[in-house]
Parts: structure tokens; C-alpha cells; sequence
């Protein structure tokens, strides 16, 4: 071959350079064959016959002959050899001494298998031809794929998995949630059994003194048993997310000295000094939840007590207000054993206490720590354990998010009236399947001066309302026939001037979700069982008339 | 050394020994990806650190587990998807071993930081030949044993191999002298 700088390529050259390589002369004879495509395509030797062994697939052609195929000289070309035993990509040069066409061309195969299937290897491409480069990095890139879909296969496995494991453990935090209120709802109706009948005791009395102290005995031990319920309650429901705080005005200052007014008989007995300091800048009123703070405050004041033999134990209640934000700081300091810095962390970590010597001498569940710390970060802040900084003793403190609000009487009412002794006057229907409970809620009620009749079930509570008048009905949840709810529904939806009654679910259902579809069926309120005499009253005295006289 | 590397030291370890021996390897080697991926350049250590680790906790020289992955990835990377291509490097074993330097000049297109070892293929006899390897990495004939060894079986040879000059301290050839038995 000769171009135009008068480079000639002799026929061994051009066999070794384009091993591929066939020429036709004029005739549509193969006049010679490179030495790759001889090893696989026997049929296309010299003299054979075009026509016979060779096929033009793209361009597609009608018909063939030599200036046909001239025409073509520079045209990309798909040429099948040999019934398709090797496919050729490439195009024609045209020589005009001796007046014939050569091909030059590289097998067209896509991949290693097909090259594999055709019976060439590698070293049978000229150095400079790129196909087996290309057929390299079509294998890579299907190396890159079975990778990424090895990953996304493992990604889904995992997340199968994953899955798996969280429906798994959400069926057994909804078993244990189902346990919880079962065992607290069997534990509370006996309790109210012993509770409420120690209280009419103590109430009634005519009792001489050694027994009064016995059953204030029993009323102390079942108020003990009731907090360990409710600590695991409590517990139960801050793990699985359930509880929510109330929003509503309360005053911060009330509810600390309501508290300290609670451990004062304690703390003096002991030789202890309870000292508590209000800052000035602590607003009357503030919008939070008033039930939760109180129970933090409770925790950290009971342990500071329970914890100090000696000294002090002094509360503090601070407000600062940053913009819109407001912050409720409260602090108590004991000069009680204190804590090692390395337990510090550890006793806010469930059913975990200082040590076992605390739990031997001290008791309780570690709870209570664990709970204060997930309500106060409920609230916006963090609990936080520290030594004394004045010696001996620890210090417990937190911060909350608070909305300040306008002091009105409606907004934040004072204290409660004590109303133990006072009597009402009104019938008053019990539904209540349990007979001790129902004799618990006679008793009670025949202490407060009402008029009472008990009933079985849902059943007969919605045949009384109807057939008589009520000034109040006290529910249970649990009861068949008709359960309390059901119960209501009926009453609320009957056609009947007594359908209005007044319905206050009285139950040892106390999970947020029983209150809610108490309130939800039309009762007016709930009572919790145990029942303690002060949230009666309190019922009694919304919707019954104060009796005047015996 | 690439992805495919390490992903074939992680085949031979779990099908001989399991998953949990490969996480107790992976985690001693400081190995922190999940998964190695064949396309994607590791550091030469990273694998060292593997092989180490293997031969501690599989209690095995390491010349022997490096013997051990010559002949595994001759069947690893067959299996992984390479076998036409090893199909097409050559019709025999002797073929083979003369155009692996011209493999892997046209893998070096497909894997850019390739560093592969340079062979060089004189045969003496239908069954013997002289082979140069060079590399610019020390210690790793014992898998080159294995990896010719391992394309024997591919063929359905029995080979032998025998180091007949090892390299000096400025020079980077052996030279082995390979047999078909």
C-alpha cells in the first residue's frame, strides 16, 4: 500500500498489522486472508468465492458485485463470515494496482464469552486493535454492576432484617405495655379494697389509738405499693413514648411548698432543716405541667431526705427569662452520704442505684431518677447530679422551658379547699362489678352523706339511670355484660330526659388511652383507683349539693 | 491493590472457615468498609494487614496462605466472571503464561493503577520453561507458585514449580523454573 508520502506496507506488514484482513479481486474472489480470521474460518481461503463465504449484514445491500462493493470503500461495514461463525466490522480500501479491494477489519464482538465462542484469543488482534480493550471493560463494568446489586441485595437484607427485628420488638414492647396494665389494673383493685377501707377506718373513728396507728400503718404501706405501680407505670409509658405532658397555668411556687408541706413532718421528726427559697423573680404564674413538675420535685426531695441523716436539705426555685424564652430552674442540696462522681451518671439509668449497699438500707425500685430525669427532658431540660458545692452531700438541678402567662384567679387557682370533712347531698349510682370495691365505694360515699345504690354491670347501671333519677354516676371500666364505656354510650345515645346524667369513670384502667376513651364515650370524669378520699370529694363536690346538717 | 484483590482473600477465608473467622480477620486488619469493592483502589498495606491477620488467627505461615490465594484466584476471578477472558489469553498453559504480560497491559487500560508484575516466558521444552517474574513488590512468590499452579489446573495439568534464582537485594527478578508434570 502506498500513500501519498510514499510509505509502502509490504503483504507480511500489513498480515501482521491488520490480522483480519481479507482482499477480493475483481472477480469477488478472497484473493488472500489474514492469518486470524484463517484460524477460525477455514471455508475463507484464497480462491473461495465471496458470495459463498462471506455476507454483507450492514449496509444492507440488494445485490453484489465489484463496483457495488467499491462504492462502499470508506463506509462502516457489518460483514458475517462463514454462516455467521465470525462477524466482521471494518471498511474497504480499494487498490488500483492490481485493481482490487481490501478489507480491513476487527471482529465485532461484544463481550469475552462471544470472543470466547468464536474461538480467538487475545494475542490473535494486532497490539494497536482496541477490541479486546473494549471487550476488558465491558467485563469491568458488569463487575461494577454485580457489585452495586450484591450491595442493594445486602442493603435490602439489612433493612429485612431491620425490619424484622423492629416488628419484633414493637410486639413485645406491646406485650409488656398489655402486661403492665393488666398487672396494674389486678394490683390497684385489691389495693383500693385495702386503701379505701383503711381510710373509712381512720375516718369513721372510734378507734382507740393502737389501732389508728395500725391502720395508718396499712394506709402508709399501700400509699408505698401504689407509688412503685405508678413509678413502673410511668416508666413504661415514657419508654414507649406514650406520655404526654399537660400544658396548662399552674404556679411553680405552690406546687414546691405543696410539696415541702409534705416531707415538713418528716424532715423535723429527723432533726432535719427543709429550707426553701423562692427567688422573687419566679412568676405567680407560669403555663406547664403542674402534676409532673410536682413529681420531679417529689423524687428529688424525698432522696435528698431519704439520703441525709444530718443537716439540711434546701430547695430552690429560680426564673429567667431570655426573650421569649422562660426557663424554670429548680435546685436541691442535701448534706446527705452524696454520691461518687463515677455513680453519677449510672443512678439515672433504670432499676440502677448507687450501690447495693443503698438498696439494701435505702429500698426502692431506682426508678424514680430514671423517670425525673426523662420528664425533665420532656420538658425541655436536663436533670443533672452534682457533688455539694458547699462539702458534704449532693446536689440535684434542672432547667425547663416554661410559657409565661397572665395572672388571673381563673387562670391559676390557689389551693384547693380541704374537703375530708364536708358532706354532700345526692343519689349516687355505683356501677362496679368487684363486691369489696363496691363496698369500698358505699362506704366512702355513706362517709360523705350520699345516698347509694350499687349495681353489677353495664347492663343493670343503664336500666337504673333510666328508670330513675341520678345526681351522679360512678363507673367502672371493666365489668360484663356492658362494660363502662359501652355503658355510657348507651346512656348518652338514649332517647331519655335522663340521659344527661353525670358519669365519672371511677377504674383501675389508668393508662391515658382508657381515660381517653372514657372522656371520648361522654363520661364527665375520671377517678383512678385506688381512690383517694381528697379526688372523691373533689368529684362529689362538681356535681352534688354540700348537705346542710346531719 | 484493587477491590477484587481483597473480595478474593475474603472468598478464600469464608468458604474455608466461615463469616464470623472473616469479621475477626477484617476487624484485626483494621479493615472498616463493609464490604471491599472490586473496581475501587485499596492501599497494598490494607491487604498485607489482611493477609497478616489471616495468618494469626488461622494460625498458618503466611508463604502458605499466600500459595494458598495463587491457586484461589485463578478460580475466584474464573468464577467472578473472567473465565472467557482467561478462556481467550490462550489456547494452552504455556500460551498463557507468554501473553500474561500482554493481558495485563490491556487490563492496565481498565484498571489505571494497576502495578502488575512483568513476566517474562522462555520455554526449554514441550513441558519445561524458564520464567522471569518481576515485581515491584517483595515476598509474594510463594503466590505466584500458587497462581501458576492454579492456571494448570485450569488446563488440567499437575505443575510444579521450583525457584531457581531468587531476587537480590537491588535486583527484582526470580527466576522459576516451571514444569509440567
Amino acid at each position: 500500500m502506498d500513500d501519498r508520502s510514499g510509505f509502502t506496507l509490504s503483504p507480511q506488514h500489513l498480515a501482521e498489522a491488520f490480522p483480519f484482513h481479507l482482499v477480493v479481486d475483481r472477480d469477488l474472489r478472497i484473493a488472500s486472508v489474514g492469518a486470524s480470521i484463517a484460524k477460525v474460518c477455514g471455508a475463507v481461503r484464497p480462491g473461495a468465492v465471496w458470495m459463498d463465504v462471506a455476507r454483507i449484514v450492514r449496509p444492507r445491500l440488494r445485490n453484489v458485485d465489484f463496483e457495488i462493493l467499491q462504492a462502499l470503500c470508506g463506509r462502516g461495514l457489518v460483514i458475517a463470515l462463514e454462516n455467521e461463525r465470525l462477524s466482521l466490522r471494518g471498511h474497504f480500501v480499494y487498490e488500483a494496482e492490481p485493481d482490487r479491494l481490501v478489507l480491513l477489519a476487527s471482529p465485532f464482538v461484544a463481550s469475552s464469552a462471544e470472543l470466547a465462542r468464536t474461538g480467538l484469543h487475545v494475542s490473535d488482534f494486532a497490539l494497536h486493535d482496541a477490541v479486546p480493550d473494549l471487550l476488558i471493560a465491558n467485563r469491568v463494568r458488569d463487575t461494577s454492576l454485580s457489585d452495586a446489586k450484591r450491595l442493594a441485595k445486602r442493603l435490602v437484607e439489612k433493612g429485612e432484617a431491620l425490619e424484622v427485628a423492629r416488628s419484633a420488638a414493637e410486639a413485645a414492647s406491646a406485650a409488656k405495655s398489655r402486661f403492665l396494665a393488666r398487672m396494674s389494673h389486678e394490683l390497684r383493685t385489691p389495693m383500693n379494697g385495702i386503701l379505701g377501707m383503711a381510710e373509712v377506718l381512720l375516718a369513721e373513728g372510734g378507734l382507740d389509738a393502737r389501732q389508728e396507728d395500725s391502720v395508718r400503718v396499712m394506709c402508709g404501706s399501700s400509699g408505698a405499693l401504689l407509688e412503685i405501680i405508678n413509678d413502673l407505670l410511668d416508666y413504661a409509658r415514657i419508654e414507649a413514648g406514650f406520655l404526654e405532658l399537660e400544658s396548662r397555668p399552674m404556679s411553680p411556687a405552690e406546687v414546691l411548698l405543696d410539696v415541702v408541706s409534705c416531707f415538713r413532718h418528716d424532715a423535723e421528726s429527723r432533726g432535719l432543716q427543709l429550707e426553701v427559697e423562692i427567688e422573687p423573680a419566679v412568676p405567680r404564674c407560669l403555663v406547664g405541667d403542674p402534676k409532673r413538675l410536682r413529681q420531679v420535685m417529689v423524687n428529688l426531695l424525698g432522696n435528698a431526705l431519704k439520703f441525709t441523716h444530718c443537716g439540711s436539705v434546701r430547695a430552690r426555685l429560680g426564673f429567667r427569662s431570655e426573650g421569649e424564652r422562660a426557663r424554670l430552674s429548680f435546685s436541691v442540696v442535701d448534706t446527705g452520704v452524696g454520691i461518687d462522681e463515677g455513680a453519677r451518671d449510672r443512678i439515672f439509668e433504670p432499676f440502677v442505684q448507687a450501690d447495693e449497699e443503698t438498696t439494701r438500707q435505702f429500698g426502692g425500685t431506682g426508678l424514680g431518677l430514671s423517670i425525673s430525669r426523662q420528664l425533665v427532658e420532656l420538658m425541655g431540660g436536663e436533670l443533672r447530679c452534682a457533688a455539694n458545692p458547699e462539702g458534704r452531700g449532693s446536689c440535684f438541678a434542672f432547667e425547663i422551658d416554661v410559657k409565661q402567662v397572665e395572672c388571673t384567679a381563673q387562670a391559676c387557682p390557689g389551693p384547693k379547699a380541704v374537703l375530708e370533712t364536708r358532706r354532700f347531698a345526692g343519689r349516687v349510682l355505683i356501677a362496679e362489678d368487684n363486691a369489696i370495691n363496691r363496698k369500698v365505694a358505699e362506704r366512702l360515699l355513706q362517709h360523705f352523706g350520699c345516698e347509694v345504690h350499687s349495681v353489677e354491670n353495664g347492663r343493670y347501671a343503664v336500666e337504673a339511670v333510666l328508670r330513675e333519677p341520678w345526681d351522679l354516676v360512678l363507673m367502672d371500666y371493666h365489668m360484663p355484660e356492658l362494660d363502662g364505656v359501652q355503658a355510657t354510650t348507651c346512656i348518652r345515645g338514649a332517647a331519655s330526659e335522663r340521659s344527661g346524667v353525670p358519669i365519672v369513670a371511677m377504674t383501675a384502667s389508668v393508662r391515658d388511652e382508657d381515660r381517653q376513651s372514657c372522656f371520648e364515650a361522654g363520661m364527665n370524669g375520671f377517678l383512678g383507683k385506688p381512690v383517694n378520699r381528697q379526688h372523691l370529694a373533689d368529684v362529689l363536690a362538681q356535681w352534688l349539693r354540700p348537705r346542710v346538717g346531719p | 491493590m484493587y477491590g477484587l484483590v481483597n473480595k478474593a482473600v475474603e472468598d478464600l477465608v469464608v468458604s474455608n472457615h466461615g463469616e464470623e473467622v472473616w469479621d475477626r480477620i477484617r476487624g484485626q486488619a483494621g479493615a472498616t468498609d463493609a464490604a471491599f469493592i472490586s473496581m475501587d483502589p485499596y492501599p497494598d498495606e490494607l491487604t498485607f494487614r489482611l493477609v497478616g491477620a489471616a495468618s494469626e488467627i488461622l494460625e498458618t505461615p503466611v508463604p502458605d496462605l499466600l500459595h494458598a490465594f495463587g491457586r484461589h484466584w485463578m478460580l475466584y476471578t474464573a468464577r467472578e466472571g473472567y473465565a472467557d477472558l482467561l478462556d481467550a489469553s490462550g489456547s494452552s498453559f504455556f500460551e498463557f503464561v507468554a501473553n500474561l504480560d500482554g493481558l495485563h497491559t490491556r487490563l492496565s487500560l481498565a484498571f489505571p493503577e494497576l502495578r502488575p508484575p512483568s513476566f517474562v516466558c522462555q520455554q526449554v521444552d514441550d513441558r519445561t520453561a524458564r520464567l522471569e517474574y518481576f515485581s515491584e513488590r517483595a515476598g509474594l512468590q510463594p503466590m505466584v507458585v500458587g497462581l501458576l499452579q492454579g492456571l494448570g489446573e485450569r488446563f488440567g495439568l499437575r505443575i510444579e514449580v521450583e525457584l531457581v534464582e531468587a531476587r537480590g537485594e537491588t535486583d527484582d527478578c526470580d527466576v522459576f523454573e516451571v514444569r509440567i508434570v
